[in-house]
C-alpha cells in the first residue's frame, strides 16, 4: 500500500520511519497542503495521511486551521480514488464530520492513537478499502456527554455499544464481529437504537439500510447536538463506495 | 472653530476688508466716524450675529463703507424707479391691471435683493444683483420721459433687464459665475446689448421708443445684428441653464424647485414673448404676456427670498436640535444620525480622530479611515486648542453654496461640545477594544504554542514508547511502560483541555455554534444549547464565546450547579446570550466576583451591557447584550 505523509511536526520523521516496517510504502512526505497537492498530483497514492492544522505553503508558516481540511477537499474531488486519513490534535466533532461528509474510504484519527502503530496501521488499511473509521475517543466523548432528557440513557450497553461502533464507522458485518453476535442481532440492536433516538429517517433507504457514510453523519449530528437531524438525509447526494486495492 | 478645505466657493479675502482704523483716530471726524459706527455696529447686533462683522462692509469710499453699499443703491434704485414710472404713466399702452402689477415687479426684486443683501451673510452678490435687475426693470421706461437725455439712457439700456436676469440665473445661488463659460457668455452679453443699443441710437433718425413685444422697424443694420445677437446668447443661456440642471444633485434640484419652476416659466414667457410679437398679437394678448413674464420674474425673486429665509430658519431649527444633543451624554452613532439629518446628507459618516495616533475611528471605536474620492468632501472640525477632534465627509454639495456652508458652520458650531465628548468616548473604546483584542491575540498565540511545541512533542513521545514496548517487548519493563503509555495519554488528553479553554481553535473556523457544541462536550455537567445558527463579527462571537465560557465555569466551580441553558439569539440587531443555572446563586456576593467584572468589561467594550440575576439559592442567569455594529 502506497502512502503520503502530509505532517508538519516532526512526527513526520517518525511516520516515515516506521511505515515501512508494517508493510507500508511511503512514496512522498509533504510539510504544507501545497506540497501534498503536488505530489499527490504527480503520483497518486493508494493513501494519503493529513494533517488537518498545516502552513498551506510556507513550510515556516504556522499551520492554518482547517488547512487539512480544504486539502483533504480539494484531493477528494480531483483524485476521489485516493483514500484519506486525517490525522489530528483536535478532538473536534465538526471537522470529523467534514472528513466523513467526503465520502467513503476517509478517516478521522487523533495524534495519541500512534503509539499502537499497529492499531494506526490497521485504520489505515481500513480506510484504504473503502472504510470509513471515526477514532473511538472522539465517539466516546460523545456518547458520554451529558444531556438533560438524554434519549442515549434510555439505550442498553449493547445498543450503546453498538451506536458507539455504527458512529466510528463500522459496517454491521465489523460490528457483528467485533461483538461477537450474528449480523441479524446487531441489526436488530440498530433497529432499536434508530427508534430510541428518533432517527427513523434512516431506515428507509432503498435497500432498507443506511449507507455507511450517511449513517456516521446522522449518528455524528445527533451525538453532537442531542437531537436528530433536520434535513431529510436520504436526499443528499449519497457518496459511492470506490473499490479500493488493498 | 470649523474650516472647511472642499468645495470652490467664496476666496477668503472677501470677509476680511474690514479695516480697523475708524476707531483709533481722534478729534471731531474720529468723534463723528465713532458715532456712525456704533450705528452700524448697532444694525448689525440685530442681525443676531454677535461681535462677528464678517462679510458686511468692504473697504470702499469711506461714506459708502459708513452707510452701506445696500442703503446707497437702494435710494437709488427707488429715485430711478419713481422718475421711470411717473414718466411713463401717460404712455403706458396696457390696463391698469396690466400695468400696476408690471411696474410693482421691479421694486419688488430691488426690495428683496436689499434683504437678501443686508439680512444674508454672502448674500451681497445676489442681493445686488436681484437689486440690478429691479432697478433695471425701469430703464425701457425712460423712453417715455420728455427729457431727451434720459430718453437715450432708456433706449440704450432697454435690453439691460434682460441680461442682468440671465446674469443672475447663470450666477445663482452664489452671487458668482463658476464656469468661464459663464463668464464669457455674461460679459459678451453686456458688451453686446451696450453696443449694438448704443450704436443704434447714435445712428437711427428719428428713434423709436421701444416696448414689450413692439416689432422692431429695420431703422438701421444694427437692429437686426442686436437681434440675432441678443437670441444666439439667450440659446446660450439657455444651454448653460439646462446644463446647470443636469448637473445639479438631485437634492439640490428639489431645495431649489421653486428657483427652477421660476426658470422654466421664464423661459416660456420669453419664448412666448418672441412669437406673439412676431404674430404681431393684439395688445390685451401682449399684456397678458407680459403680466405672466412679469409674474415668472416675481416668482425667482421669491425662489431667492425663500431661500435666504429658508436657511436661517433651517440654522435655528438646527442649533435647537444640537443644543438638546449637548446636553445629552450619550455620543455614539446617535450624533451621527443628527447631524446627517440636520444637513441633509444621509451619506454623511464621522470620524473620530484619535489624539494618541492620529488614526481615525468611529463612534464604536472601530478603525474608520478616511474614504477618498472625488463624490466626497471632508470638513475638519478642530478643538478649542486647534487640535483636530474630527472629520465629517459628506458630499460635496454641501460646502459647495454658501447658504449651505453657513448651514454646515452652525451645525458643526452648535454640535462641537457633543463632538468632544464623543471624541472622547470613541478613542476610550477604541483603547478597551485595542486591549481586548490584545488579550485575545495573547490567548491565541499561547494556543498555538502549546499546539506546535508540547502538544507534538507528547505525541512524538507517545509514538516513541509505542515503538519501545513492540521492539523490545520485556515482561518487567511492560507495566511501567504501559503506565507511560497510559500517564501520557491523560498529558495529552489534559493539554488539549486546557489549549482549548484558552482559545477554542474551532471558535474561528467554525463559528459560535460549533465552538459552543465543544464547549458542552468537555462540561462536566450537561449543558443545553439553543444557539441560533449563523456568524456573527469575529469580535463579537469571541466576546459572547468568553463570557458564556467564564459563566459555565462559575456555575459549574463554584455553584454547584446540575445543569446549565444557554441560549444565543439575534434581537433585531443585537446579540443575546442568556446563560441560566440551577445553582445556588448569591453570585453577586460571593468570591467570584473578579470573574463577573472580567465578563461585564469585556461586555461594555463592545457597547453591551450585562444583567446578572442571582438570588440566592436561586440559581443564577447572566444575560449579555451586544450590538451589532
Amino acid at each position: 500500500m502506497r502512502v503520503i505523509v502530509a505532517e508538519d511536526g516532526f512526527i513526520r520523521d517518525l511516520l516515515v520511519r516506521s511505515f515501512p516496517d508494517y508493510g507500508l510504502q511511503v512514496c512522498g512526505h509533504a510539510r504544507t497542503t501545497q506540497e501534498l497537492i503536488q505530489l499527490v498530483n504527480a503520483d497518486p497514492p493508494d493513501i494519503v495521511t493529513i494533517d488537518i492544522a498545516m502552513p498551506r505553503s510556507d513550510p515556516d508558516a504556522e499551520p492554518e486551521y482547517g488547512a487539512g481540511v480544504e486539502a483533504a477537499r480539494e484531493i477528494r474531488q480531483t483524485h476521489p480514488d485516493v483514500a484519506i486519513l486525517a490525522l489530528s490534535q483536535y478532538a473536534e466533532v465538526p471537522w470529523a464530520e467534514e472528513i466523513a461528509s467526503l465520502g467513503m474510504a476517509v478517516g478521522y484519527q487523533l495524534k495519541d492513537r500512534v503509539q499502537d502503530m499497529g492499531a494506526l496501521v490497521d485504520t489505515m488499511r481500513a480506510v484504504a478499502a473503502g472504510d470509513i473509521r471515526i477514532d473511538p475517543t472522539l465517539i466516546t466523548a460523545l456518547v458520554a456527554r451529558k444531556r438533560l432528557n438524554d434519549p442515549v440513557q434510555n439505550l442498553s450497553a449493547r445498543e450503546r455499544e453498538v451506536l458507539q461502533l455504527m458512529a466510528e464507522g463500522l459496517s454491521d458485518a465489523a460490528i457483528a464481529k467485533r461483538l461477537f453476535l450474528a449480523a441479524s442481532t446487531v441489526e436488530g440492536h440498530e433497529r432499536s437504537v434508530y427508534q430510541k433516538l428518533g432517527l427513523s429517517g434512516l431506515r428507509s433507504d432503498a435497500d432498507g439500510k443506511p449507507h455507511i457514510n450517511i449513517r456516521v453523519m446522522a449518528v455524528l449530528a445527533f451525538l453532537r447536538s442531542g437531537r436528530a437531524a433536520p434535513v431529510p438525509l436520504r436526499n443528499r447526494p449519497s457518496a459511492s463506495s470506490p473499490t479500493m486495492p488493498a | 472653530m470649523v474650516t472647511a478645505d472642499a468645495g470652490s466657493g467664496d476666496a477668503p479675502g472677501w470677509h476680511q476688508g474690514l479695516s480697523p482704523d475708524l476707531v483709533r483716530c481722534s478729534g471731531p471726524v474720529a468723534a463723528f466716524r465713532r458715532w456712525l459706527s456704533d450705528i452700524r455696529r448697532m444694525t448689525e447686533g440685530a442681525r443676531g450675529d454677535g461681535g462677528d462683522r464678517r462679510g458686511v462692509v468692504r473697504p470702499y469710499a469711506a461714506g459708502v463703507r459708513v452707510l452701506g453699499w445696500p442703503v446707497v443703491v437702494g435710494l437709488f434704485g427707488v429715485t430711478f424707479a419713481v422718475v421711470a414710472i411717473s414718466a411713463s404713466i401717460d404712455a403706458n399702452p396696457y390696463p391698469w391691471w396690466v400695468a400696476v402689477p408690471t411696474q410693482a415687479v421691479g421694486l419688488v426684486f430691488l426690495a428683496a435683493g436689499l434683504f437678501v443683501w443686508i439680512r444674508q451673510r454672502d448674500g451681497g452678490r445676489m442681493g445686488a444683483l436681484m437689486a440690478a435687475v429691479g432697478i433695471t426693470w425701469y430703464a425701457g421706461d425712460l423712453q417715455f420721459s420728455g427729457d431727451p437725455m434720459l430718453f437715450r439712457v432708456g433706449f440704450w439700456l432697454y435690453h439691460l433687464n434682460a441680461v442682468v436676469l440671465a446674469h443672475l440665473l447663470l450666477a445663482f445661488p452664489s452671487g458668482r459665475l463658476v464656469r468661464r463659460i459663464e463668464r464669457i457668455t455674461v460679459a459678451a452679453l453686456y458688451v453686446s446689448t451696450l453696443t449694438t443699443q448704443g450704436l443704434r441710437m447714435l445712428s437711427e433718425r428719428p428713434l423709436e421708443p421701444q416696448g414689450w413685444g413692439s416689432p422692431q422697424g429695420a431703422l438701421s443694420i444694427w437692429a437686426p445684428i442686436g437681434s440675432v445677437l441678443g437670441l444666439g446668447f439667450t440659446a446660450v443661456v439657455l444651454v448653460l441653464v439646462v446644463q446647470r440642471w443636469r448637473a445639479e444633485p438631485r437634492p439640490a434640484r428639489r431645495a431649489r424647485g421653486l428657483y427652477w419652476a421660476a426658470v422654466t416659466l421664464i423661459g416660456a414667457m420669453i419664448v412666448a414673448g418672441s412669437v406673439a410679437s412676431l404674430a404681431r398679437a393684439p395688445v390685451p394678448v401682449q399684456g397678458v404676456l407680459l403680466l405672466l413674464y412679469a409674474a415668472a420674474q416675481s416668482l425667482l425673486g421669491a425662489s431667492v427670498l425663500v431661500g435666504a429665509l429658508r436657511t436661517q430658519m433651517a440654522h435655528q431649527q438646527v442649533t435647537r436640535f444640537l443644543t438638546r444633543m449637548n446636553q445629552r451624554t450619550e455620543g455614539g452613532g446617535a450624533l451621527r444620525d443628527a447631524l446627517a439629518e440636520a444637513l441633509e446628507d444621509p451619506s454623511l459618516t464621522l470620524h473620530y480622530r484619535r489624539a494618541d495616533s492620529g488614526e481615525y475611528v468611529d463612534a464604536h471605536g472601530m478603525p474608520a479611515p478616511l474614504p477618498t474620492g472625488p463624490s466626497r468632501a471632508v470638513t475638519w472640525v478642530t478643538g478649542s486648542a486647534g487640535q483636530p477632534l474630527a472629520a465629517l465627509v459628506h458630499d460635496p454639495f454641501l460646502t459647495q453654496q454658501p447658504q449651505h456652508r453657513r448651514r454646515l458652520d452652525a451645525v458643526v458650531t452648535a454640535a462641537s461640545l457633543a463632538l468632544e465628548n464623543a471624541r472622547l468616548n470613541a478613542e476610550n473604546r477604541a483603547h478597551l477594544r485595542g486591549i481586548l483584542d490584545i488579550e485575545l491575540a495573547t490567548r491565541h498565540r499561547i494556543r498555538s504554542m502549546l499546539h506546535d511545541g508540547p502538544q507534538h512533542r507528547l505525541s512524538g513521545i507517545q509514538l516513541l514508547v509505542g515503538q519501545l514496548r513492540r521492539s523490545h517487548g520485556d515482561e518487567g519493563a511492560e507495566p511501567v511502560l504501559q503506565q507511560i503509555a497510559q500517564e501520557l495519554q491523560a498529558a495529552v488528553q489534559d493539554l488539549r483541555d486546557v489549549t482549548e479553554g484558552i482559545y477554542p481553535a474551532i471558535l474561528r473556523t467554525k463559528g459560535l455554534e460549533d465552538a459552543l457544541d465543544s464547549l458542552a462536550q468537555r462540561s462536566p455537567i450537561p449543558l443545553v444549547l439553543d444557539i441560533a445558527s449563523g456568524r456573527w463579527p469575529e469580535y463579537l462571537e469571541e466576546t459572547v464565546f468568553m463570557v458564556i465560557s467564564e459563566a459555565v465555569g462559575n456555575a459549574h466551580k463554584h455553584a454547584h450547579a446540575t445543569s446549565i441553558t444557554v441560549t444565543v439569539h439575534d434581537d433585531r440587531g443585537r446579540l443575546v446570550a442568556e446563560i441560566r443555572d440551577d445553582g445556588d446563586g448569591g453570585a453577586a456576593s460571593n468570591a467570584h466576583g473578579s470573574g463577573l467584572r472580567g465578563m461585564r468589561d469585556r461586555v461594555a467594550a463592545h457597547e453591551g451591557t450585562l444583567h446578572i440575576d442571582s438570588p440566592p439559592g436561586g440559581g443564577t442567569t447572566v444575560r449579555a447584550v451586544l450590538p451589532c455594529v
